[in-house]
């Protein structure tokens, strides 16, 4: 794997009037990598996700993709670039059919048609659900769309925010199957946010954690895992 | 734009076909039928123009525009502002160029003012079309070069009065607003409406310029609305500030949901069945049609959402065909 870096975030903060939901967070995000994000509720994971899409503009620091500055642009101009995201409380456009919610990211980012669309679809294991309206999806399979459809965009970096939570035991470990798989099929680069550690400790290769809006510690599962600090976010104080 | 048209899912019925027949025959009805069937017919396909323009905005995007009349009222009057002005110069133009130019300025108005009240959501955008209809009316009432209260009559200016003529006039602008609805489902832009509808915010994340393809549409409607005022003017032979009457706001409204909003069969069934119930109730309750009509939406409403064409696809679908 390359060392080279695809995004870098600088000494990024969001403010929400007087909160302070990121703190100057810095963070390299290396080409083909899994990264995992984690921290307690509230840490600043998912306004972080929001901040790189461009959902809300960030107060200070930078956001560079590719060598480029894409800190502020809309978030159609993000999306098109090449980063796709998926969001914690599904939101599949439900009124459209499965293959009609793939192919709005596929036309938008004006590189895939239909047929492109079909076979994300198979990777996905949705394709027998394709005329179905997204809305009539079970949760296992709306948040696999809301992956088939962060894949239309033909993505660099894929933002995975909770696309875990509330599956069961045996869906877990498809869809860490299914995330590998689709890293090394399309060559991505990914984020993931996740609070099944068992699940992020098992794909991430390298992991950042996040507390009140601050980078507490960074590095392998292994090291995370035993660091200090961490466990004082999570557990509370040792006594 | 990639005017690429796209198929999936169930395609059985073909609407676009079932809709152009339907105006055809209708079409063929008025031009051969007497004087009175005719303006009966030409006042139905008029109400089917301006369904049709509400529904590539509103039904598609989801953004509820009761202010819609404006551009037709604007059309009417760009007609006779445009007849009286050329007529002092001497000149005078074929009809048809009249109703082009009213189409023309409603979608240049539509352009400029949805850059601002675009950016609203919801209710606030709903308000804000009311808003605008009023605002454009009072401004005419109270401006002299406008005719005021009274309006700008153009009788002798342009030939008018020819209902068959005009019928004509009416049907190609018929045709041409379903192909365009037809054609904008199927097409990038309806992809990017109904995103917008279903979730405007995951559209945008998903590649969608949302605030461009919203303007595309509002501009959209709003040509075809200000076609169809447009001929009114020329019916008439005079516009009036009645034109913005918020009423036909509510016509146009209760023809999408009572088809179909989102579909191209919709309005054309929406507009035919309401057009025909309302002028028969008015004629056999002449003082409760009003109340018989709104208990009638209150149920379609509560009931049937989705209109004709959504509990037509109720049955549809079990067997693998969809209208749409």
């Amino acid at each position: 794997m390359s060392q080279e870096n695809i995004m870098t975030i600088n000494n990024v903060t969001k403010m929400f009037g007087g909160i302070r939901a990121l703190n100057k967070v810095n963070v390299e995000v290396k080409k083909g990598e899994i990264l995992g994000l984690i921290g307690p509720n509230g840490s600043g994971k998912t306004t972080l996700f929001n901040v790189i899409s461009g959902f809300y503009p960030a107060t200070e620091g930078t956001i560079e993709f590719k060598g480029e500055n894409i800190t502020n642009l809309s978030p159609h101009k993000i999306a098109r670039k090449g980063i796709g995201r998926t969001f914690q409380i599904v939101r599949p456009f439900g009124d459209m059919t499965v293959i009609d919610n793939v192919l709005v990211s596929g036309l938008f980012s004006g590189k895939m048609g239909v047929k492109q669309c079909r076979d994300i679809l198979k990777t996905t294991r949705l394709i027998e659900r394709e005329g179905d309206l997204a809305e009539m999806l079970n949760l296992a399979e709306k948040r696999r769309l809301e992956i088939a459809r962060a894949l239309a965009l033909s993505p660099e970096i894929l933002l995975l925010d909770e696309t875990m939570a509330g599956l069961t035991h045996t869906e877990v470990d498809e869809s860490l199957k299914m995330i590998s798989g689709i890293r090394n099929e399309f060559g991505l680069t990914i984020i993931l946010v996740e609070h099944v550690m068992r699940a992020i400790m098992a794909v991430s290769e390298r992991i950042l954690v996040l507390s009140e809006g601050t980078k507490i510690a960074e590095g392998s599962p292994k090291e995370v895992s035993e660091n200090e600090q961490v466990l004082t976010a999570y557990l509370g104080r040792r006594v | 734009m990639a005017m690429q048209v796209l198929r999936t899912g169930l395609t059985g019925i073909n609407s676009l076909t079932i809709s152009l027949g339907f105006l055809t025959v209708i079409g063929i009805l008025g031009l051969t039928a007497d004087t009175a069937t005719t303006g009966y017919l030409h006042a139905m396909v008029e109400l089917m123009i301006l369904a049709y323009s509400l529904n590539l905005f509103t039904g598609l995007s989801g953004y509820a525009n009761f202010g819609h009349v404006v551009f037709y009222g604007l059309g009417a009057y760009t007609v006779s502002v445009v007849a009286v002005s050329l007529a002092s110069m001497g000149f005078a133009l074929p009809t048809f160029m009249y109703i082009i130019f009213a189409g023309i300025f409603a979608a240049t108005f539509a352009l400029v003012i949805g850059y601002p009240v675009l950016r609203l959501r919801g209710d606030y955008f709903a308000i804000a079309t009311l808003g605008i209809n009023e605002a454009v009316r009072v401004t005419i009432c109270n401006t002299p070069w406008l005719g005021e209260g009274r309006g700008i009559y153009i009788l002798g200016l342009v030939p008018t009065y020819d209902i068959k003529a005009l019928y004509i006039q009416l049907l190609v602008i018929a045709f041409a607003v379903v192909i365009t609805s037809y054609l904008v489902l199927k097409t990038k832009l309806g992809y990017g409406l109904r995103a917008i509808k279903d979730d405007e915010d995951v559209a945008e994340m998903m590649g969608v310029n949302t605030a461009k393809y919203k303007r595309i549409a509002y501009a959209l409607g709003a040509f075809f609305a200000g076609l169809a005022g447009g001929v009114v003017t020329l019916q008439f032979a005079c516009s009036f500030p009645e034109y913005f009457f918020i009423g036909r706001s509510v016509d146009m409204f209760v023809s999408i949901v009572l088809g179909g909003t989102g579909t191209v069969l919709g309005p054309m069934i929406g507009a035919t069945l309401y057009w025909m119930v309302k002028d028969h109730l008015l004629i056999s309750f002449p003082y409760f049609h009003l109340i018989i009509f709104g208990t009638i939406l209150i149920i379609l409403v509560l009931f049937f959402p989705g209109g004709i064409i959504g509990l037509l696809n109720r049955f549809l679908k079990k067997k693998g065909r969809v209208l749409e």
